[in-house]
């Protein structure tokens, strides 16, 4: 068996192979699943750099979900072969594409342009809004790099609540509160360490391990996020570095 | 306010509505400030954090060393007993998978070997009785066997699942201090005398090898599993599991192995006893209070071809 073939099949993987034919009775349904599932995660990066692009909640809210409704509805998404290994560019560029139409058109009535909708979960879109009262309209940002910067965000933010989620449903919230700190730190003081262990009632070995977990977890997560959009995982390091230099000059 | 830059690599770190992480907010507020946002974590930090780094681990090499894993769904097809749920660990040995018991509906951990092992000929008897020593190992602080077979190509050990950290991962989070180690050593000694005492030689004591549970207490995990990899083959180049494979270059994981093992056992494996383990006992505890091994200077400044002499010597004259 080659190499290539012992890969896991990802949800942007199953997307990518039967892109040209959703409406395909054997393997387009499973397709168009992933695909929804995959809008329904990552539509608050695009979200994000629509605002972060200068657009206003309504007008940003009206694109996704315009852009999505259609994205779903459709019976084949040709993807440009520059973009077809990776979910991000082909949101890219397709969202680049539908935004143009749309400002030429002028209009919102008919977007999606069919019976099919998009749903933007209202607490998120909230909890967005709010993150962009803060945040500053940058119009003349690489767009590239822009949409890039939202979602490593979104990828980081959203492996941390899943995380904090797992915690919180066995009881050990607290645990998470005390440790995630350490995710982004290298090493902390011996006198920290010591308050931590005692405000868990850990012995001093058992919070190496507690912290040990939570990083083997939570980075295990992150490959698996950013794997999830990549139609071949194992480039998942690439893509990361890729992420990386996008949230660095921003 | 103002956002605030990574003290370590500058990135600016965003603000985020106070739901986003009550904690901290709570934190803010109990100091009798009314904190409409809290600063998140550095997102670059989170991204590629700084404690993800690739670390040298000690492998013992074995025939296994170039083992390919099978899938979880490839293994489950040779396993009824148990339901194989994911791959947890590789190592030169084999890899090990977690399972579930089905008949007790417990949680375990699966080890298999490499097919090039299990196919030898003798193995099945001396795994036979091999497993049978190591499940009568009854101890706190030593991961308990509870089965041994064979799944399709492969040979198999039930073990005690222990979800913690090893050793090395403990480490990788800076020295450890005279108390942590003192809470330590008496685990290690106390499981490995009554091993002995049973009559039983582990032969690869290393800090992979030893484990924490989630209270932080010891398990020594792989006994015996050494003797049974490096086997009884008729030559030289096939009892030894610490001669490279002539394509594979010598690395440091490769190397570090050497330090934990008594001169005796590099010159004739089949000839240790438990004080090979005595040995590599003293080499981790020296690890551990120093965060160093002992020779290391040495091994870096030689070559491969030219360690195992000299280090013998040096190991030798200490002794």
């Amino acid at each position: 068996m080659s190499a290539k073939g012992k890969l896991p099949t990802t949800r942007w993987s199953l997307v990518a192979r039967a892109g040209y034919d959703l409406g395909d009775p054997e393997f387009g349904g499973q397709a168009r699943q992933s695909l929804e599932e995959l809008c329904q995660s990552y539509w608050p990066a695009l979200y994000g750099y629509l605002r972060k692009r200068g657009y206003s909640e309504t007008d940003a809210e009206d694109l996704i979900q315009g852009f999505f409704a259609n994205l779903i509805q459709r019976q084949s998404i040709a993807t440009a072969n520059e973009s077809r290994g990776r979910f991000r560019a082909f949101l890219y560029a397709a969202l680049d594409h539908f935004v143009a139409n749309e400002y030429r058109r002028e209009n919102a009535l008919k977007r999606g342009g069919g019976d099919a909708t998009f749903s933007l979960g209202q607490e998120r879109l909230r909890e967005i809004n709010r993150r962009f009262e803060a945040s500053e309209v940058d119009k003349h940002a690489d767009p590239v790099r822009c949409f890039d910067h939202q979602w490593a965000m979104l990828l980081v933010s959203q492996t941390l609540q899943e995380l904090e989620a797992e915690y919180e449903s066995c009881g050990r919230g607290d645990w998470f509160r005390e440790l995630s700190p350490l995710l982004s730190a290298s090493e902390i003081s011996a006198e920290e360490r010591s308050a931590i262990a005692e405000r868990l009632g850990l012995s001093a070995t058992a919070l190496k391990v507690a912290i040990h977990r939570l990083r083997k977890t939570y980075r295990d997560r992150l490959v698996q996020a950013v794997a999830e959009t990549l139609d071949d995982p194992s480039e998942w390091g690439r893509e990361r570095e890729h992420l990386f230099r996008a949230l660095g000059k921003n | 306010m103002t956002a605030k830059k990574c003290p370590r690599c500058g990135t600016e770190i965003p603000l985020a509505p106070v739901e986003m992480a009550d904690a901290q907010a709570e934190n803010a507020q109990t100091e009798g400030e009314q904190t409409e946002e809290v600063i998140l974590q550095c997102p670059c930090c989170l991204l590629r954090p700084p404690w993800d780094t690739q670390a040298p681990i000690a492998i013992t090499l074995g025939p296994g060393q170039t083992f390919v894993p099978p899938t979880v769904e490839e293994l489950r097809e040779h396993l009824e007993a148990y339901e194989v749920q994911a791959l947890i660990g590789q190592g030169g040995m084999g890899a090990v998978y977690l399972g579930r018991q089905k008949s007790l509906d417990r949680e375990v951990a699966i080890k298999i070997l490499p097919p090039e092992i299990a196919e030898r000929q003798g193995f099945c008897e001396r795994f036979g009785a091999e497993g049978r020593a190591l499940a009568k190992l009854n101890h706190p602080n030593i991961v308990s066997v509870f089965d041994y077979g064979e799944a399709g190509p492969y040979a198999m050990l039930v073990m005690e699942l222990v979800e913690g950290a090893n050793l090395r991962e403990v480490m990788r989070q800076g020295r450890l201090s005279q108390t942590e180690a003192l809470e330590i050593i008496p685990q290690l000694c106390d499981a490995l005398t009554y091993a002995h005492e049973e009559g039983v030689v582990h032969r690869d004591i290393k800090p992979e090898n030893l484990l924490f549970d989630a209270r932080g207490r010891l398990k020594i995990t792989d006994f015996g599993l050494a003797k049974l990899v490096a086997g009884k083959g008729p030559t030289r180049s096939d009892e030894t599991n610490i001669t490279p494979d002539k394509e594979t270059e010598p690395t440091q994981s490769i190397v570090r192995t050497l330090h934990y093992m008594a001169p005796e056992q590099i010159e004739n494996p089949r000839s240790v006893d438990h004080r090979a383990d005595i040995y590599a006992l003293g080499v981790v505890f020296y690890e551990m209070l120093t965060g160093e091994l002992p020779w290391e200077d040495l091994i870096h400044q030689a070559n491969w071809s030219t360690v195992a002499t000299p280090l013998n010597r040096w190991r030798c004259k200490s002794m």
